[in-house]
């Protein structure tokens, strides 16, 4: 897979978001699944 | 000039054929119009002066089927020296002021007509599907003789520069063709005077009748209107239509059209519905008499219920037994008619969707939906509308062929609509309790049609699930307002247009056209040119190098004799030049121009890449795929294409991969300048992919067999000069369009690198390798959603046991709960309140965080308004708040106020 279709691919995985805006979707994922283990516990 | 009275004089009319035939003309009795016939009779045969007199007594005979009758009309026209024409598409693209191919004469207009071209053949015979979208209300048990799509007949001759035949030649080979061919008793005809008019052309007409049925019009278009007068026309057109459907009706004799044209569908839905068979008594009664109904002058639902209690009076059967009869026929009829047309549309190219041409094929699925419920069938659309295609593939084989296309559009709008059925309740709950929160006391009509244009829910699904009061608004009341609404917007448009007519560009007259050089020689890009004009920062030249905004694509930039240029704009033949200064330039002054060649280089490849793209998606995503709007720039370009989801990440892989192969293949780009009709001919009417082109020569670019279209662009000369294409990313402006972002050459190298910088940020984030990101985002979102799903448990538990700790207090009949929660959001409080709810309570809540969220809600015993005390409490707490009496929610910001709030509640608010 080339740099664009990897891309693709991961947008994809989470409901075909905007490739421009993937690393900050990751982050705030990331950002929330901290804050989310916290409230949990 | 002349006038309408002119138009009509006897003279017009009184034909030699009339005279050698023994037709003698009589004026009716009750319309007062003329007509000819070859018996004495009193009224004309007009639908609105004798009720169909051939149901259950054909005017023709042999029971002959539309397809029978198709055959017979095109093999006798063509016997008299007519060459068949193939249809055009139901989507008039050629034609600018059209949706729909409303006629056969559409085909024509306006090229022809203006003699901008001539006619792809001369005389001509044609059957030319077509769509009428004005009579849809009238479909079904209506008046039972509309339909909205139908197949006109025709046969037409353009009398320029010499007459091929006219009036005389018309009506006799009318006559031929219906008493010899068709064996029509000719006591049967009779031939009514008339003017025609339309699409700004008029002309007497004979309109051919047969006991009530209107089976042939055959205009003589020799005029055109201006202002209510007549103007003559430089070309005299023999334009005639046919009904199709109007002839096999006629020759089967059937209660109504639908039943002659329809007889299997209609056979499959009676059966799938249990529906049985009608009593022919009242049935006939009830076709007979609506042949009076017309949608365009009455209002159909009205003289419905008069129609049904005249039959009820006529044959002594009680209104509710005629109703019962009819009804279900009435929702059969509509879904074959509608079912037949969705195949034309889809078929030639319409994506479903909330704008224009797509909103009403939309109208037309929703239509079909909602009989297929009414008639309680549960079976899906898509399984009707591949019968229809079934019953047609033989004679329109194309619509066979882009069938996948039509049903994968079908399943997927029907799957839309019933998930907008289902989810009816929490939309239509949502709505009214904005409603109220306006203070409205009813459901207004303004609403309805929100509703019905947003979400497709009829009227009487939303009233199912309304509490408040509703306006008496129908189904029919709201199509009259979307289309006021249509008109209003028109003449909008219209008066926008005049306003700009009011304020010209009064410099440019007198000027003459610009030289465009770039059409030329598109590699020259510096040369000497004459300044005629002068205006402002405006200047017009001799000739010029700038290719000007259009199409999409942005202008060229660079220089004129060393001021910026910043716009260029083609205004008729004349090109306008923006520069940032004008200070030293004289007019008639030689001058020089310079076009930056790298931003021309830049637009070029874009412009030649969404050819491209725009055909691979065609042949990717289907035949359906249009192109919907473009935009050309220097770093990237978008194309908007008509396709009804969004494409997978393979299918823009696909796209991608496809479109760099025809880079790489070197293909010619072909820019011929081509005659209009033999381009249409040649290449068929997807030329027409960036809309009408005015104009009797159109520019063809041509991708060696991949994509031709009429295009007035800049392109480069061999695909490989594009350079590679990359797809940015994918947008849906709107629903039922998708827009691909992409980039080429220079442009796709500097986006890869971006590119490249993204997912190296993504595996960081990861903590993966770039090849694994995929499934590191994978991992990662599955996570997120679990832990949500748990967080929300959780909550759910907190609610449930904050729940248990209040208690009510009883104030005169009424349960009362005020309670503050801390840290609970909206959805927190609205599922306490859930929990807390009887048919007694009276519950406030106000949930504290960094604001106050403030949450009302009455059971149904409890006479206390929820959106009124809410507005109070969130008003007094420093914020807004409304609802329905029922349920209601807002915010406040000082939660300091809280406790004498709640006191306040207590003691004041719901006393």
């Amino acid at each position: 897979m080339n740099v664009n279709e990897t891309l693709r691919k991961a947008s994809s995985e989470l409901g075909t978001v905007d490739i421009d805006q993937l690393p900050q979707i990751l982050q705030k994922m990331s950002s929330e699944i901290t804050q989310m283990e916290k409230d949990l516990k | 000039m002349l006038t309408k009275a002119d138009l009509l004089k006897p003279e017009n009319f009184a034909l030699e054929f009339f005279r050698e035939n023994d037709f003698s003309r009589y004026q009716c009795k009750k319309c007062k119009n003329w007509f000819w016939s070859k018996v004495e009779k009193d009224v004309c045969g007009d639908a609105s002066c004798v009720s169909y007199e051939f149901i259950g007594n054909p005017t023709i005979p042999g029971k002959l089927t539309w397809r029978k009758i198709r055959e017979k009309y095109i093999n006798f026209f063509k016997s008299k020296g007519h060459t068949q024409l193939n249809r055009y598409p139901v989507v008039a693209r050629w034609k600018p002021d059209t949706l729909f191919t409303g006629a056969s004469i559409f085909n024509f207009m306006p090229w022809v007509l203006n003699q901008s071209t001539r006619p792809p053949f001369n005389p001509l015979v044609v059957d030319q599907p077509s769509i009428r979208f004005v009579d849809v209300d009238n479909v079904g048990l209506g008046t039972g003789r509309h339909c909205t799509q139908f197949s006109m007949m025709a046969h037409h001759c353009f009398n320029s520069p010499e007459e091929i035949y006219w009036k005389e030649k018309t009506v006799a080979l009318s006559y031929e063709f219906f008493t010899k061919v068709l064996k029509m008793n000719p006591d049967k005809i009779t031939y009514i005077e008339n003017l025609w008019k339309g699409g700004g052309n008029a002309g007497p007409c004979f309109e051919v009748m047969s006991g009530g049925n209107e089976i042939a019009t055959l205009v003589f278009m020799q005029y055109e209107e201006i202002d209510g007068k007549y103007v003559p026309m430089k070309m005299s057109v023999v334009d005639t239509g046919y009904g199709l459907e109007r002839i096999a009706w006629a020759s089967q004799g059937t209660p109504t059209i639908y039943d002659s044209i329809y007889p299997k569908i209609i056979s499959f839905l009676k059966k799938q519905a249990r529906v049985k068979q009608y009593d022919k008594k009242i049935f006939e009664e009830y076709c007979k008499l609506s042949s009076v109904m017309n949608v365009e002058d009455v209002d159909v639902e009205k003289q419905k219920k008069i129609l049904v209690k005249q039959i009820s009076k006529n044959l002594n059967i009680s209104e509710e037994g005629i109703l019962e009869q009819i009804y279900p026929y009435h929702n059969i009829y509509k879904i074959a008619d509608h079912t037949k047309a969705l195949c034309f549309l889809l078929g030639d190219g319409i994506v479903p969707s909330n704008i224009q041409e797509g909103y009403l094929a939309r109208l037309l699925i929703r239509r079909s939906i909602n009989a297929l419920r009414n008639l309680g069938i549960d079976i899906s659309l898509e399984e009707i509308v591949e019968k229809q295609i079934n019953e047609i593939k033989d004679i329109y084989p194309e619509i066979e062929n882009n069938k996948k296309d039509i049903l994968k559009m079908i399943e997927s709008e029907e799957k839309k609509h019933l998930e907008n059925i289902k989810n009816a309740k929490p939309i239509v709950k949502r709505i009214e309790s904005l409603v109220a929160s306006t203070g409205k006391k009813t459901f207004d009509k303004k609403s309805f049609v929100m509703l019905y244009e947003s979400h497709g829910l009829d009227p009487e699904i939303v009233k199912e699930h309304l509490v408040m009061p509703s306006e008496n608004v129908s189904t029919i009341d709201i199509r009259k307002e979307i289309r006021n609404n249509l008109e209003k917007e028109e003449q909008q448009k219209k008066k926008l247009g005049d306003y700009k007519k009011e304020d010209p560009l009064a410099f440019l007259y007198g000027l003459k056209p610009t030289q465009k050089l770039y059409y030329e020689d598109e590699k020259l890009f510096k040369t000497k040119a004459t300044i005629l004009k002068i205006f402002d920062n405006l200047v017009v030249l001799d000739k010029t190098l700038f290719y000007p905004r259009g199409g999409g694509a942005e202008p060229d930039s660079g220089s004129i004799e060393g001021a910026k240029v910043l716009d260029v704009e083609n205004h008729g033949d004349i090109i306008i030049h923006t520069l940032d200064s004008t200070k030293g330039l004289e007019e008639n002054q030689l001058i020089e121009i310079e076009v930056d060649s790298d931003v021309r280089d830049s637009i070029t490849r874009h412009h030649t890449a969404t050819h491209i793209v725009n055909a691979v998606c065609r042949k990717v995503l289907g035949n359906h795929v249009w192109q919907g709007g473009t935009k050309k720039d220097k770093d990237k370009a978008h194309l908007n294409i008509t396709h009804y989801e969004t494409p997978s990440s393979q299918q823009i892989t696909k796209i991608e991969k496809v479109a760099n192969e025809i880079v790489k293949k070197k293909l010619k780009v072909i820019k011929t300048s081509m005659d209009r009709t033999d381009a249409e001919q040649k290449y068929g009417f997807k030329i027409y992919q960036g809309g009408a082109v005015p104009g009797s020569k159109l520019r063809i670019v041509n991708i060696d067999g991949w994509d031709v279209e009429a295009c007035g662009g800049l392109h480069k000369d061999n695909t490989s000069e594009i350079g590679k294409i990359i797809i940015r990313k994918i947008e849906k402006p709107h629903d039922g369009v998708i827009r691909f972002v992409f980039s080429a050459g220079k442009s796709a190298d500097l986006w890869e690198a971006h590119r490249k910088q993204i997912l190296k940020d993504c595996a960081e984030i990861l903590k993966t390798t770039n090849a694994k990101v995929p499934e590191g985002a994978k991992k990662l979102f599955e996570k997120w959603k679990q832990l949500r799903k748990k967080l929300e448990k959780h909550k759910q538990k907190q609610a449930e046991k904050t729940a248990k700790e209040i208690k009510s207090e009883k104030v005169g009949t009424v349960d009362l709960i005020v309670k503050e929660v801390p840290n609970a959001s909206p959805a927190q409080l609205q599922q306490i309140s859930q929990k807390l709810s009887t048919d007694n309570t009276f519950i406030v809540l106000l949930g504290t965080g960094e604001k106050v969220n403030v949450f009302c809600s009455a059971g149904k015993n409890v006479n206390i308004n929820s959106g009124l005390i809410a507005s109070k409490i969130c008003q007094d707490l420093g914020g807004k708040g409304g609802g329905s009496p029922v349920l209601a929610q807002g915010f406040g910001t000082d939660k300091k106020k809280i406790p004498g709030m709640i006191k306040k509640i207590k003691t004041e608010l719901i006393v």
